[in-house]
């Protein structure tokens, strides 16, 4: 995991105080190029990283969670869901977050399961 | 009440796709034509459809190998794809690749993401009409509550 750390584009502390962060070379070649509707978004990720409105268990990884706020504005979707993926960190000996994906999407599911909730932003 | 979509998709106007895949996270990744900004729907645990404007433009899958590839009937589907995949870019899934090609180059890849494709409209769709039910199974119930029950406004 040591090859998240150099120039990060997003390095940021979640819901819960645990670092997670971005290389700038998966945001690009990963992340931007499979949904260019998120350049120059990154900094929207990064919010929702770290003040969701909603956090859902991931169904088939119980190591990833899915980080939600509204985009009430925004043409491709009412939500921006970000996946991380948490994770043992062996060279520093804590549980570190990688940024799986993210995407805007207009729907949640009925049977999602909230890990958390937020009052502040109701 | 719950809105239907109905994606649309122009089967014989598939000229060439991208296939991409993230070896560290699990993370596929294919494309008509090539990445367009778009919204995402989730039609199955795992699989969501890419759209803009409502026509279908990807589709992006999560646990390519743990849970794809582990079903029988996903990994005799893509199995063809993925031999072809590694012919044209060289590369197993066992790393990252990205193969660009027109769908004479990658046919069984082509063939894949229309089976794909038609299997997660048919998802999509049950999906909304088993949600489209459940509303009406409420609004029904709440009709049948006694006035008293009922909220005062």
């Amino acid at each position: 995991m040591a090859d998240e750390q150099p120039d990060p584009v997003i390095d940021v502390h979640d819901y819960e105080g645990v670092r997670v962060s971005c290389t700038r070379q998966r945001w690009t070649d990963r992340i931007e190029a499979n949904h260019p509707e998120l350049q120059q978004r990154a900094s929207e990720v990064a919010d929702a990283i770290q003040n969701p409105e909603l956090v859902f268990e991931d169904r088939d990884y119980p190591n990833r969670k899915h980080h939600l706020v509204r985009t009430p504005d925004n043409p491709y979707g009412s939500l921006l869901a970000t996946i991380v993926e948490y994770g043992y960190d062996t060279e520093s000996g804590v549980t570190i977050g990688r940024i799986v994906t993210a995407f805007y999407k207009t729907r949640i599911r009925d049977d999602d399961t909230p890990l958390f909730i937020s009052l502040s932003h109701s | 009440m719950v809105s239907a979509l109905t994606p649309r998709f122009d089967i014989q106007g598939l000229k060439r796709l991208r296939f991409s895949y993230d070896a560290e996270f699990d993370l596929a990744n294919i494309h008509i034509e090539a990445p367009q900004p778009a919204s995402t729907i989730e039609v199955d645990d795992g699989w969501y459809l890419r759209l803009s404007d409502e026509a279908i433009v990807g589709m992006e899958l999560h646990g390519l190998k743990r849970i794809f590839l582990s079903s029988t009937l996903f990994a005799r589907v893509f199995t063809p794809s993925l031999d072809e995949l590694r012919q044209h870019t060289g590369k197993t899934i066992d790393e990252d690749f990205t193969a660009d090609g027109s769908a004479q180059e990658l046919p069984h890849t082509s063939h894949l993401l229309l089976f794909m494709l038609g299997a997660a409209a048919m998802k999509l769709q049950a999906r909304q009409l088993a949600e489209t039910t459940d509303a009406r199974a409420a609004m029904q119930l709440a009709n049948l509550r006694s006035p008293e029950d009922r909220p005062h406004r």
